[in-house]
């Protein structure tokens, strides 16, 4: 059975369309990668996904269990995460306490009124490990707002990661990085897919890395799926190369 | 523990100790002075909690210091003189109003939270205003009693100035100490995410309007006992005490004590009552200025005279 799987989803604004029935099964373990031209509704399917938009029609599923809309706070819970193309990260707290928050709510303690389980060694190690793994341990007590792009970005990335979730939702990893911080992030990202029974959707522009490490591409255009399948797949059907790849690529 | 740090901890011990001692010296008019800064600076840490660490600024805190006032001077004048029934009453009413209202209020962002609460409170204004067989309308309820502590072996008066100072003391003492866990916890640690990005919290796993009625409830508790010990000090509940103006009172004092510095509230609340004070009697139009000292932390101390202070001096008060 997939881990995530939608049925049918569409999400109307007003008049507009932004999805027009999107069905998608995605498998325990893969790398997805969502491509598309701007607008083609991939961050709108990831904000239904998570909760944030409720669809107008069609159901969500992970691991078989409907949780069509649900709040975010409540689909987190069933194991999906997410990172965000632009910046959303706690920009007035430290790295540290950016990640304690989520790792805090694995263990159920954000409620916590007298006591500071934040500090706990236990939590902190935690913590710790995460930072450890974007590569941000020295950074641990840097004020969030104050780190460079590329940090935050990463950051923006282990806040989800945090939680241990079982899907982790990347919303455009590399935008608005220089080539080496890019690198960087792609780098990471192969090395977070490694965890055990973690999946990972992406959307990304970076066709070069989408390519190299996605182990399936879905093609979106105006709010449909137009193509779906293997990277060689996508990369030679005539629908993607009209759509959006171009004769070059 | 560094050198900075010991010497904010001996400050600490010394301005507790000074407020310990200092009904020794200091004559009847100066000691009434320094109670109702006690009870305005409890007002401010109410309205420090929301607006401070959730960043939801209520202009409707007064609907909750009069609720204490008038809950402690009924209690007191139909009920009991002695202290523990009046303060559960205030408590449990605060929660039971504050549960509601604050329910309605932090559903819709911090904007609409400001004239949400305003609204509550000029409606608590109306009420108390005009539902004059409970409320005494206009001319409010006079001579409320200070209440008596009653138990088996001990009986205190709270009439007497000394002793209702220490009374307020105590509770000013004990609720401040915590507030202090409170904010350094993990529930105020995720007050603040919210405060920073509410949007991401939700994303994380909390509900950020639960994280905001819990806060809002314990800052209307904490104002309700300020309007309760203000009423007993003053001897006095009328009206005035849930309208706007009085509402502006906390945000103006927290303001010139310094928003983000834990000490800001309450030194805040020490510097305005004395000024009023001082001022009033000099100059009469004191409200002018209020309004240039307004004006200058605003545009040369950001963070306030604690604030400011902090950054000198590189200390967290």
């Amino acid at each position: 059975m997939s881990i995530l799987e939608t049925k049918g989803i569409t999400k109307k604004f007003a008049k507009f369309t932004a999805l027009n029935g999107i069905s998608l099964e995605i498998e325990k373990g893969e790398i997805r990668a969502i491509i598309g031209p701007n607008g083609a509704g991939k961050t709108t399917f990831f904000n239904v996904v998570t909760g944030k938009f409720r669809p107008t029609e069609g159901a969500v599923y992970i691991d078989g269990k409907d949780i069509t809309g649900k709040r975010p706070y409540e689909i987190i819970t069933y194991g999906i995460a997410r990172s965000f193309q632009i910046i959303n990260i706690f920009q007035g707290l430290t790295a540290l306490e950016n990640i304690a928050l989520p790792v805090l709510n694995k263990h159920g303690k954000n409620m916590v009124l007298f006591s500071r389980p934040h500090l706990r060694h236990d939590i902190r190690e935690e913590c710790l490990t995460v930072l450890k793994e974007i590569g941000m341990e020295h950074e641990a007590d840097t004020l969030a707002g104050k780190l460079s792009h590329g940090d935050k970005k990463k950051l923006d990335i282990a806040i989800g990661l945090a939680r241990d979730p079982r899907v982790l939702l990347l919303d455009e990893p590399t935008a608005g990085l220089n080539p080496q911080e890019n690198k960087a992030i792609i780098t990471l990202i192969r090395k977070i897919a490694q965890r055990k029974n973690l999946t990972i959707v992406l959307i990304e522009h970076d066709m070069d890395a989408v390519f190299s490490i996605s182990d399936n591409i879905t093609v979106f255009q105006q709010g449909t799926v137009i193509a779906d399948g293997k990277p060689d797949d996508v990369r030679q059907n005539k629908l993607v190369i009209d759509a959006y790849l171009g004769e070059d690529f | 523990m560094n050198g900075k740090n010991r010497w904010v901890l001996s400050l600490t011990i010394f301005v507790i100790a000074f407020l310990l001692i200092c009904p020794a010296f200091l004559p009847s008019f100066t000691l009434y002075l320094l109670n109702e800064m006690l009870i305005y600076g409890l007002f401010c840490y109410g309205f420090y909690l929301l607006f401070s660490h959730a960043g939801y600024l209520s202009f409707g805190q007064a609907a909750y210091f009069a609720l204490g006032a008038y809950s402690v001077a009924i209690m007191y004048k139909h009920v009991t003189l002695n202290i523990w029934l009046p303060f559960l009453t205030v408590i449990a009413v605060t929660a039971i109003v504050a549960t509601v209202l604050g329910f309605l209020s932090v559903r819709l962002g911090t904007l609409y939270f400001a004239f949400i609460t305003l609204a509550f409170a000029q409606m608590i204004y109306a009420i108390v205003f005009r539902w004059t067989s409970f409320t005494g309308g206009d001319d409010g309820l006079p001579g409320v009693s200070r209440g008596m502590i009653d138990v088996y072996f001990l009986q205190i008066d709270l009439e007497s100035p000394i002793y209702f100072y220490y009374f307020t003391l105590l509770i000013f003492l004990v609720l401040v100490f915590v507030l202090r866990k409170l904010v350094m916890s993990s529930f105020g640690l995720t007050l603040r995410s919210i405060r920073d990005n509410a949007e991401r919290t939700s994303f994380i796993g909390v509900n950020p309007q639960r994280h905001l009625l819990i806060a809002f409830v314990i800052s209307a508790i904490y104002c309700a006992i300020a309007g309760a010990l203000h009423a007993s000090l003053t001897k006095m509940a009328y009206p005035e005490l849930s309208y706007w103006s009085t509402s502006a009172e906390p945000i103006i004092m927290t303001l010139i004590g310094g928003i983000y510095t834990f000490s800001g509230p309450f030194f805040g609340a020490v510097i305005y009552i004395f000024l009023k004070t001082y001022l009033m009697t000099m100059i009469g139009n004191w409200i002018l200025f209020l309004g240039v000292v307004l004006l200058i932390i605003v545009l040369f101390f950001r963070k306030g005279v604690m604030g400011f202070i902090e950054e000198k001096w590189g200390v967290r008060l």
